[in-house]
């Protein structure tokens, strides 16, 4: 429920969607699921940058499928805590040495008078 | 020279822990092989025909001495006991045991190096112009900025799996030996008419199976909007390269398919929103990264009477002094290419014991620093000139001076099936008959400036595309012929060489090639003209006639 007391949907989509519509799709809603058909469609994580940084979703990120443990932590690099992989693997076979790169260093230290997302904080 | 900080360190350690155990649950049966490959790949380890291959960064080029001695340790201690050098400025070992890969980034972290993302759908090594910051026609010297855009898409979560490869290249000089309109993104610093810096920005080159010239996708780009620019063209090619098709996934078939207008208009619609989130790069920001590619002291006067009398005197030291060395921004000094195309040498190879002495040579001759060239050769970039003789004779000990840059004999040449799984037909095989051809080094100093390029498959990483004599090894059933292309080239007027005509079978390929140079000698108006301007000039047709007949 939203604060006006409406029922806020979930989205499913797959990889497929572009970012843009996803998230004119996504706009108010409680949660965006994401099905990953294989875990080299790389396209998941346009669409969840996409999400975190708009203005207009500030609901929860699921991503579930095909997913490698490995990626789990690209995916908690944007803030993305729901993942489930649906191959048998678990999200715990691979410890997460790299919770952050050059990228989440220059983003961090606002690296110009740009105001960003991410300076906001990120979305769960 | 980049300097690694208190962050780089600790990203390199958390990165070679990550692919340890990534190798381990590959081995303990946990990952399987083709969940281990893009992991694997991302860390540069291929599995090829005979053994597995570990690429090495060489990030833009650019090594230390010791670096090199790394190099040379690692091909000692978990090699076969040399490395070779690859078009794109990295080198590769061909015999390295997967359970010890780990251990050999470890060794490798120790000298600020690694292999991350020399393979693999990701953004690849950024390569620039081996003459960035000491060519006399610079604008500005390319290094800060391929650091920049490396840092960037080192690990940038969004384009790790994209649909294939991605290659960067960027240039500082209007004469390109970067080869930016061969890349996926060609970068090119400009100055815009207002006398400011920024780039043009070209898209959708490439060479393999299917090769493309870039073209300009913005003629100019603000400084500041470059890691923007770049991170919106990888998320329209992260949307809507094809998955479906590994030959048509490159960025090339996209634009190609969209055309480059609908591309751009698309591009720059990505543009808009993601420079909302992405920090512009400030002077200050840059800056920190600029001072650190500063040149070394140079001695402001160097002495270049006996330079001078030694050219007169020697005529192996001059022709070496002509073919091997180019003039250095700073009076007084010169950038020494070391070969590595002696007849009887597979191109681009070095044994260890000749690192270590390419290591030593530069520490007394080059101020500790050695590049790595897209033609597979070396270069120390700063000799003084008084110090050229030393250099040469010991060079020449090591037969490693061999007068031939840019010259036949200094041929671009894949691994071909001696090691690659994708090869269909040998190539390094194929270079050395052509070198037996041309013992006789003055023949091939008569013929001046020629590149052959020669590739074992339709993959193309010996860019047969933009030889000027261009050899595609392939496979009919089950024998290998040779395709030959005339009139590529990588630098200005790039262009893709066009098919002579029926492929030749392997043993015609150097007489073929004996063939095609005769008619250039015998055609061309003087010495002065090089065979591309010969061939240019008279087109393929007296080519033609002359290996295939009337």
């Amino acid at each position: 429920m939203d604060r006006e007391g409406k029922e806020r949907e979930s989205v499913d989509v797959d990889t497929s969607v572009d970012v843009h519509e996803l998230v004119r799709r996504s706009a108010g809603a409680a949660r965006v699921r994401i099905r990953v058909p294989v875990f080299t469609d790389g396209r998941v994580f346009s669409q969840v940058r996409a999400l975190v940084e708009s203005d207009v979703f500030d609901g929860v990120i699921e991503v579930r499928g095909d997913l490698l443990p490995d990626q789990v932590t690209l995916l908690e690099r944007y803030g993305v805590r729901e993942v489930w992989l649906e191959n048998g693997m678990s999200k715990d076979d691979q410890p997460r040495y790299l919770t952050g790169a050059y990228r989440e260093r220059r983003l961090a230290d606002g690296a110009s008078g740009r105001t960003t997302q991410f300076n906001k904080g990120v979305k769960q | 020279m980049y300097a690694y900080d208190e962050f780089d360190r600790h990203l390199l350690t958390r990165r070679v822990a990550e692919f340890r155990q990534q190798t381990v649950r590959y081995l303990e049966g946990r990952l399987s092989e083709d969940q281990f490959r893009p992991l694997r790949l991302m860390n540069g380890l291929y599995f090829e025909l005979h053994a597995p291959m570990l690429r090495v960064a060489i990030p833009y080029g650019t090594l230390h001495a010791d670096q090199m001695r790394m190099l040379a340790r690692i091909a000692r201690e978990y090699d076969r006991g040399y490395g070779h050098f690859t078009t794109r400025q990295n080198i590769q070992f061909n015999w390295p045991a997967v359970e010890m890969t780990p251990d050999i980034l470890e060794d490798l972290s120790k000298v600020q190096m690694h292999a991350m993302q020399t393979s693999g759908n990701c953004v690849r090594n950024i390569t620039t112009d081996h003459l960035a910051g000491l060519a006399a026609d610079e604008i500005e010297d390319p290094r800060p900025w391929c650091e920049v855009i490396r840092q960037w898409f080192t690990l940038h979560p969004e384009f790790l799996f994209l649909p294939r490869k991605f290659k960067i290249a960027v240039t500082g000089a209007p004469v390109d030996r970067a080869a930016t309109l061969l890349h996926d993104i060609g970068v090119q610093i400009v100055e815009g008419d207002n006398g400011k810096r920024g780039f043009r920005i070209l898209a959708g080159g490439g060479l393999g199976r299917t090769p493309v010239i870039g073209q300009v996708i913005r003629d100019f780009l603000p400084r500041e909007e470059l890691l923007a620019y770049l991170d919106a063209i990888l998320r329209v090619y992260n949307q809507l390269g094809r998955r479906d098709n590994k030959h048509k996934a490159r960025i090339k078939i996209l634009v190609r398919e969209t055309g480059i207008e609908r591309f751009r208009d698309m591009v720059e619609n990505e543009w808009r929103h993601v420079r909302e989130t992405v920090p512009a790069l400030d002077d200050a920001e840059f800056e920190v990264i600029r001072t650190q590619f500063a040149g070394p002291a140079f001695e402001p006067v160097v002495d270049t009477a006996d330079f001078t009398a030694r050219r007169l005197m020697d005529p192996r030291f001059e022709r070496w002094v002509e073919r091997n060395t180019v003039e250095h921004r700073h009076a007084g000094y010169r950038a020494v290419f070391v070969s590595l195309k002696a007849p009887a040498q597979a191109p681009g190879d070095l044994d260890a014991e000749r690192m270590d002495a390419v290591a030593s040579l530069a520490d007394r001759y080059s101020l500790s620093e050695i590049r790595t060239t897209h033609t597979q050769n070396l270069l120390l970039p700063h000799v003084r000139v008084d110090e050229l003789y030393e250099l040469f004779n010991e060079l020449a000990t090591l037969a490693l001076a061999t007068p031939n840059v840019g010259e036949l004999t200094d041929m671009i040449c894949c691994p071909g099936l001696d090691y690659c799984s994708l090869a269909n037909a040998h190539s390094i095989p194929v270079a050395e008959e052509i070198n037996a051809r041309f013992a006789a080094i003055d023949a091939v100093h008569d013929v001046g400036e020629l590149r052959i390029n020669i590739s074992g498959c339709m993959n193309a990483c010996g860019h047969h595309h933009v030889g000027h004599i261009g050899i595609l090894g392939v496979e009919k059933r089950g024998t290998e012929w040779y395709q030959l292309t005339l009139g590529g080239n990588s630098g200005e007027h790039a262009a893709l060489g066009e098919r002579l005509g029926p492929a030749v079978s392997r043993d015609a390929v150097a007489d073929t090639v004996v063939t095609l140079i005769q008619t250039y000698l015998d055609l061309r108006t003087d010495e002065d003209e090089t065979f591309l301007l010969t061939y240019r000039r008279v087109g393929i047709a007296p080519f033609k006639e002359r290996v295939y007949g009337p």
